[in-house]
């Protein structure tokens, strides 16, 4: 087991003494944690993480028992019922960062070489495939019944809008192909692309799952220039770097329809899950764009204009939203 | 990887990663804005695998390392609630339109006072009224325009994306203005008023000095 190291014994690591860690930066995940890592803080770490973790089984399984008697209703009222979820949520995602935190620091007490910047990257890149392959499934149902009404609301528009022609979620033709890929029924246009978002499902480790995303969002990319040489069979030369290029006016429309024919809602619930844990570098990159790329379709997706039912089902999760910018499906 | 790579000393050898939100109506030409600045006369294999939706670029000025990160929003009024995760934590947005539209500048106003409210004064703003080439068709005029940047805190630029007019200097006034209002960000934060709210800012400047790793405390209190 993990256990961490008496601080006495000789050799003390660089970082002073264990008193200052609350002001000291160190540029993992959000602020808030500062507060509680202070030294007077819980007794134990091992025993607090084991402890959170049965916390998590157990609310899994309090709240699937509450699922199989949809009859009665829960105790508390509505708002008082998403709460506890909520706070779950909250304490639990405080408790993970926090475990990772202590990894990190075993691994700089460990080895001093490793106190460096880049190092720590390494060993927070080491630390997430052991750490989150188990750990997702749990999780991700945390966070799957805390979206359950973004979820519903999603899958009603997949079921909706799930066989809409590209145009009407306002692909230009230009980047749409003509032959039989256009009308073929096995296939559709962009499939490459619905074909990431279904392995990332599958991923439990959150840098993979991440990287679905980029390679989902590159073959957009790629589809659309393929679609757009295919109209202009650019006799003259080569075709001019760039003219193909797609920005974000092309592409969010795309990945909406992609989003779309995926079919799986719960893919709110996973980039919800990713952007709390992935590594905090990635967010102004690439994969940080792709990731709120997704985001923006999910939420573009699940407000589309539903049914009556689709208004009553909602109605408390979306304040309003909905109304606000009815998207123009022409 | 996007993190700022480590510097050693005080002042030198940082690398400043920003992050540029591209604010237009869909025909402004922000695409074809990004394109021109990004296709480097040096290196044309710039365009990312992303295309003009996000791209990249480096720079240094005046010997302080930037990597610039440019992120494309979609312009179409249906997409326009979903601004707000795309333009958190940007430390610029170059907001276009077209002088030939009185609309797209109409909509820039618009993104404007939103970006002022969720971002504060801490986001440098760039008005830029491309397709100058259009000159004559003009709708929007160069005295309104200028003295509404002015007032509400922005810069304004001309460009033209076609005859490459004006890009290179729209971006390098950007980059010297985050520069500064980074600097005085970190200024502040040596004074001691570091806001907690900072941490997932766009800017990190990483030091390889060895630091105390925060949760060290807490590990070692149990022995």
């Amino acid at each position: 087991m993990l256990c961490p190291p008496e601080p006495s014994p000789g050799p003390q690591p660089l970082d002073g003494p264990p008193a200052d860690p609350p002001t000291s930066p160190l540029p993992l995940g959000p602020p808030e944690r500062g507060a509680d890592s202070s030294p007077k803080g819980p007794p134990s770490p091992l025993a607090g993480k084991d402890s959170s973790f049965e916390d998590l089984e157990q609310f899994l399984a309090t709240s699937e028992r509450r699922g199989q008697s949809p009859g009665g209703p829960p105790e508390p009222a509505t708002p008082g019922l998403k709460e506890p979820l909520l706070e779950q949520l909250r304490s639990t995602v405080k408790d993970i960062h926090n475990a990772i935190d202590r990894l990190l620091s075993l691994m700089l007490l460990a080895f001093e070489g490793l106190n460096s910047a880049v190092s720590k990257d390494r060993c927070l890149a080491c630390i997430e495939e052991p750490f989150f392959s188990p750990l997702w499934p749990l999780l991700l149902a945390l966070y799957r019944s805390v979206h359950r009404p973004q979820e519903a609301a999603l899958s009603r528009s997949m079921e909706l809008y799930g066989k809409a022609p590209p145009a009407a979620i306002g692909i230009p033709s230009k980047l749409l192909p003509q032959g039989p890929e256009a009308t073929g029924t096995g296939t559709y246009p962009y499939r490459a692309a619905a074909q990431e978002l279904g392995l990332l499902v599958l991923e439990s480790c959150p840098q993979k799952k991440l990287e679905c995303i980029v390679r989902a969002l590159r073959a957009i990319c790629a589809c659309a220039e393929g679609y757009h040489r295919a109209h202009e069979p650019a006799p003259d030369a080569e075709p001019q770097p760039g003219t193909a290029a797609i920005g974000a006016d092309d592409l969010l429309p795309i990945l909406s329809f992609v989003v779309l024919r995926s079919g799986l809602p719960q893919l709110v619930s996973e980039c919800a899950a990713l952007e709390e844990f992935i590594h905090e570098g990635y967010l102004i990159g690439e994969e940080g764009y792709c990731l709120t790329s997704l985001q923006s379709a999910l939420s573009y997706v699940e407000l589309l204009p539903g049914g009556p039912a689709h208004a009553a089902e909602t109605g408390t999760s979306c304040t309003g939203g909905s109304t606000a910018f009815a998207p123009a499906l022409t | 990887m996007a993190v700022a790579g480590g510097g050693g000393g005080a002042a030198a050898g940082r690398a400043y990663s920003f992050k540029v939100v591209l604010l237009g109506e869909g025909c402004v030409g922000k695409t074809s804005l990004v394109l021109r600045y990004c296709e480097n006369k040096f290196n044309d294999k710039h365009i990312t695998t992303l295309q003009a939706s996000f791209l990249t670029k480096k720079l240094n000025i005046g010997g302080k390392r930037v990597n610039l990160a440019i992120w494309d929003t979609a312009g179409q009024e249906r997409f326009h609630a979903l601004g707000p995760i795309y333009y958190r934590d940007s430390n610029g947005a170059i907001l276009v339109y077209d002088i030939t539209d009185e609309d797209s500048f109409q909509k820039v106003k618009n993104w404007v006072k939103e970006l002022r409210k969720m971002l504060g004064n801490e986001i440098c703003l760039c008005i830029v009224g491309n397709k100058i080439d259009l000159e004559k068709e003009r709708h929007v005029s160069i005295q309104e325009a200028e003295s509404y940047a002015e007032s509400v805190g922005a810069k304004h630029y001309h460009t033209s994306a076609k005859q490459n007019k004006g890009i290179e200097e729209l971006f390098l006034d950007l980059c010297k203005r985050m520069i500064e209002t980074a600097q005085v960000d970190e200024r502040a934060k040596g004074n001691g008023s570091s806001q907690p709210g900072a941490a997932r800012r766009g800017v990190q400047i990483i030091d390889d000095e060895p630091q105390g790793q925060s949760g060290g405390g807490g590990c070692c209190s149990s022995g």
